[in-house]
């Protein structure tokens, strides 16, 4: 550090010279070979060095409203324990990515929440570890199976949620209904007298590049995304093709917008507006909801499960985020000691005040009597099938992308489908390889 | 006869207000920063704030504290990374191609012409072509999320050295030679005869490489895997991903990564603008 | 050896090894990894690696969204060179003008947006072209146009985003024209005026010829830039709508560092680099018809 000192001062030094028409060019030039090699090492040096982690820290990335609020619940665990905890909130949009990256340049942090769907990828490359069966006790099984790859565990369950639809009561019961119909054709028809009574405004509003929404009509009506043990595509399935065309016909008859997600900077608030009136979504938007009391009330909406072909209880889109212990580990028993605390029930429940999101373990859910919860709890008995193969994150995105251009006009309904099973098994290419090989699961 | 010509007095006005249509972007940027939260998605939007605040700068440099634990952004450190980072390449970069420029200019060493041509060869190769096995490369020398591998795409500094050589090429050879006859070593007549003659020209190639590593994106998106190690930018476009819906926070988050780069400009205008031009050496 | 050749070579190794370490050695592994299918398992465990020569290519022209990736990048430069150019030229001549005052003034305010960061003026420009709430359809509104959906509809997005990348970098050329024009001989133009030559007439054999380099070399600048458009999609669009934003860098970047498939990936950086060197060589081709170069 001081060779790079002198050298700036002297430099600086030689401008001040000069600028005063000195000619002693040997002040004005202080830096000679050895102040500049000692410099420049110096610099090198310190330009190794990364973000320094104290090793006794426990460091662990966390999503969106998980991330933002699970510091609350640090400072009981840093009492209890004194391990510190060093959090880190990724956004959702690029936290599959990042994890990735870190996986491929090993610098993944202690613990991490994974989505359950990105399980059987992290898995298979071996950047997480399997849960020591300990922890394993008092889980839903749809879950459990969720996170199972072979004879292991990879992920802790620690929040989960389900795909429901959350839907203004006044302008619901001015169409005639106390909740929603539980069928699609009933469905449709509400939302066709909603569109009637509000024509610049929109009866739904579903995200033109989130997969859920297609997912959750999908998986109702029982048949599996993808055949011969994850091979290949089935979206030409007569199942997958008739929830295709029920999701697009919400948009063709001008029920639902075609908007992305980043036209529309904040959906709640449009919500709460009443610009939407159904809003399908996740556990955590109850936590959100709560947060602007002065946009919204807890009266003025209420949830339900989506509605299935033929009507309730249909299957439903299940799902949740787990705690995963990383390959770059320094100290495990550490990082599964954290994974523990913010599993207990009584941290799950008060997590769910923060948030809104569930918890994962069925002991904690006795308080939880609700009605909002108790929707989620009938959605969450009756789970969807959703295959468990490391490839699943890229197929729904190029699901969603295909059905984008289908609901804007590109595609037929039979043409998406075709499409869609083209690119998914072009994908799943390399897995049948290695499974033919005998080398993968 | 007071004759008033329109031509100038139109010309005058066509410029006034393309410089004003410029500018306003940047205004609107600061005012939405000190505009109270939720005012931006008004409808029809202001353009000025109702009053001004500070809530938004509060938040983003400094965090809250809510129930014993702490928010933060993070912003802080990535400011200090910004700097730190295009500080240390800045000055590294001068140093490897400020002599390299020197040598191929007026050194004759055997492979010089040969040199340059590889030189001028990997000019032209698009920084994206290398990202993906520098990537790897990087990951075998462990040097992933550290501040020598967000820089060292940088350091190698081709139009650097072929920038300078053009401008020492202008130095005159007996100059170099009256040196050597008095006694002078190479290392010295670099450091004392060229260095101060190339001052311009090393402030500007500082300035450029400055600026070049603050603004940089790509690479250290990829690079940099921890949040603590974030550069601006990469901060910046990881907020706007979770936080879209508050403009105003948005907007100071903007002027912070902005305004130092902004400030630095316009001290040194003349030397950014006459490197644009070409620079060169003046006698 | 001489002791000016070991200062020499003191002096120009350290450029020559990083240049060698960091851009000749990773494109020749590029070219490696594109013969092959390297991705995640291959990440996980190298036995998982296939040979698979032209394959990825193959794929990649089988590929409908690179198609669509190399169409919305030809669309970019398409619309924004001649846009840039255009208003670049357009301020120079503007502050070449004899009779404008206060110069230095305009000339900061209008580079200005150069030197801001891109990442920031994107996240700006983002709120500044949202269809509700943002300043631009208020302008237009106040000109009697109806609101236009920037980033929502997909016919929009990629004027909107040239429209953004424009007002960012016009100000680099303009002080390059601006100093190209200093150098057209004041004789010639006079000459030619007095012989009753209108502006337009003088602008094309005066002017023009006499900055033709300078444009030529603007031209292969702004469409090698053009090209490697990643920022403004990455904050502004994420890609969309419907994909219409996503350019071949971005369509380089989800594959290489979004999904890990890298032999895919290098494919595709491979042939960016092959697209930007014909089309160099095009233009320098063209400029030496025009006796430009």
């Amino acid at each position: 550090m001081h060779g790079v000192g002198a050298k700036l001062v002297a430099a600086g030094k030689g401008w001040q010279d000069r600028a005063m028409g000195a000619a002693d060019q040997e002040h004005a030039t202080g830096c000679t070979r050895r102040t500049l090699l000692g410099g420049g090492t110096a610099a090198a040096t310190l330009a190794a060095c990364g973000a320094r982690h104290d090793p006794a820290r426990v460091t662990m990335w966390a999503m969106s409203t998980e991330g933002e609020n699970a510091p609350l619940l640090l400072p009981a665990f840093e009492r209890t324990t004194g391990i510190g905890v060093d959090l880190q909130s990724l956004p959702w949009t690029a936290a599959h990515e990042k994890m990735l990256t870190a996986y491929a340049g090993n610098t993944l942090p202690d613990l991490m929440m994974v989505s359950n769907a990105w399980v059987p990828e992290f898995a298979a490359v071996g950047a997480i570890v399997p849960v020591p069966p300990a922890l394993l006790g008092d889980q839903f099984p749809g879950i459990a199976e969720q996170v199972r790859v072979g004879q292991h565990h990879y992920g802790l369950p620690w929040v989960i949620g389900a795909h429901v639809q959350f839907y203004l009561t006044a302008p619901v019961r001015a169409a005639g209904h106390d909740r929603p119909p539980a069928d699609w054709a009933g469905w449709v028809a509400m939302a066709r007298r909603l569109k009637a009574r509000d024509p610049d405004n929109w009866p739904i509003l579903m995200m033109l590049n989130w997969p859920e929404h297609l997912l959750s009509f999908a998986v109702q009506l029982g048949q599996p995304l993808l055949r011969e043990g994850g091979r290949f595509g089935n979206f030409r399935s007569d199942a997958f093709r008739t929830a295709l065309g029920f999701y697009k016909s919400l948009f063709d008859q001008g029920l639902a917008p075609r908007l992305l997600s980043t036209e529309i900077e904040d959906p709640l608030t449009a919500f709460a507006r009443g610009t939407f009136t159904l809003y399908p979504g996740q556990p955590y938007m109850v936590g959100d909801l709560d947060r602007r009391p002065g946009e919204i009330r807890r009266d003025q909406w209420a949830t339900a499960p989506m509605p299935g072909p033929r009507g309730a209880p249909p299957l439903g889109l299940v799902g949740g985020s787990s705690l995963a212990v990383t390959r770059n580990a320094r100290d495990p028993a550490r990082a599964w000691a954290l994974a523990r605390y913010l599993c207990t029930p009584a941290t799950q429940m008060r997590f769910h005040a923060y948030t809104g999101d569930l918890p994962s373990r069925p002991s904690a859910w006795g308080p939880l009597t609700d009605p909002v919860s108790q929707t989620f709890a009938t959605q969450i008995a009756h789970p969807g099938a959703e295959p468990v193969v490391a490839e699943w994150e890229r197929i729904k995105t190029e699901m969603q992308l295909v059905a984008e251009h289908m609901v804007r006009g590109s595609f037929t309904v039979d043409a998406a489908a075709a499409e869609m099973d083209r690119r998914t098994d072009r994908l799943l290419e390399k897995r049948r390889w290695m499974l033919d090989r005998g080398t993968s699961t | 006869m007071g004759v008033i010509r329109l031509r100038p007095i139109l010309l005058n006005l066509a410029v006034a207000a393309f410089a004003i249509l410029t500018t306003i972007p940047l205004l609107w940027m600061v005012s939405v920063s000190l505009m109270p939260g939720g005012e931006a998605n008004r409808f029809p939007p202001p353009f000025l704030p109702s009053h001004v605040t500070f809530e938004h700068y509060r938040d983003l440099l400094f965090g809250r504290w809510v129930e014993g634990a702490h928010f933060d952004y993070r912003i802080i450190p990535a400011l200090v990374n910004s700097l730190v980072l295009a500080s240390l390449a800045t000055v590294i970069s001068l140093c490897l191609t400020i002599p390299a420029g020197y040598a191929f200019a007026k050194l004759h060493f055997r492979g010089r012409a040969r040199a340059l041509q590889l030189l001028l060869a990997a000019a032209v190769i698009p920084a994206q072509v290398a990202m993906l096995p520098q990537f790897l490369l990087l990951q075998k020398l462990g040097l992933v999320n550290t501040y020598l591998g967000a820089m060292l795409p940088q350091l190698a500094g081709i139009y650097a050295t072929l920038y300078t050589r053009q401008s020492v090429l202008g130095i005159p050879d007996e100059m170099l030679d009256a040196a050597r006859i008095d006694g002078a070593s190479e290392w010295q007549i670099f450091v004392r005869v060229v260095v101060p003659l190339l001052r311009p020209v090393i402030v500007t190639l500082g300035l450029f490489a400055f600026l070049a590593s603050w603004g940089d994106f790509l690479w250290p998106l990829i690079i940099l895997t921890d949040q603590m190690s974030y550069t601006l930018p990469v901060a910046l476009a990881a907020i706007s991903r979770e936080h879209a819906q508050d403009g105003e926070l948005m907007m100071a988050g903007a002027v912070v990564t902005t305004l130092p780069v902004l400030l630095i400009f316009l001290a040194l205008q003349r030397y950014y603008i006459s490197g644009l031009l070409g620079g060169g050496v003046k006698g | 050896m001489t002791r000016t050749e070991r200062a020499g070579l003191v002096f120009a190794t350290p450029v020559l090894a990083l240049t060698i370490a960091i851009f000749v050695v990773p494109t020749v592994a590029a070219l490696a990894l594109s013969v092959t299918d390297f991705d995640i398992y291959a990440l996980a465990d190298l036995a998982n690696l296939r040979f698979i020569g032209v394959g990825n290519y193959a794929n990649l022209l089988g590929n409908p969204l690179f198609w669509r990736a190399l169409a919305n990048t030809a669309i970019f430069a398409g619309l924004g060179v001649p846009a840039a150019i255009g208003a670049s030229l357009a301020a120079a001549l503007l502050l070449h003008s004899a009779t404008v005052r206060w110069k230095p003034l305009w000339r900061v305010l209008l580079f200005a947006p150069y030197v801001t960061t891109l990442v920031a003026t994107a996240v700006v420009w983002r709120y500044l072209l949202n269809t509700r709430y943002g300043l631009i359809n208020r302008g237009l509104d106040a000109l009697g146009i109806a609101p236009v959906d920037w980033l929502g509809n997909p016919h929009a997005s990629i004027p909107a985003i040239v429209i953004f990348i424009v007002w960012k970098i016009f100000g680099y050329n303009m002080v390059i024209f601006t100093a190209a024009l200093a150098s057209v001989s004041a004789d010639l133009d006079e000459a030619a005026r007095l012989d009753g030559a209108g502006r337009w007439l003088r602008f094309r054999h005066v002017t023009l010829p006499a900055i033709g380099p300078t444009l030529l070399l603007a031209a292969i600048l702004s469409v090698s830039g053009f090209l490697q458009i990643f920022t403004e999609p990455y904050v502004m669009t994420q890609g969309g709508p419907a994909q219409s934003t996503v350019t071949v860098l971005y369509f380089m970047f989800d594959e290489g560092f979004r999904w890990w498939s890298l032999g895919s990936a290098s494919a595709v950086s491979l042939v960016l680099f092959a697209l930007i060197l014909c089309l160099t060589v095009l233009q320098l081709r063209v400029g030496r018809r025009y006796e430009w170069v």
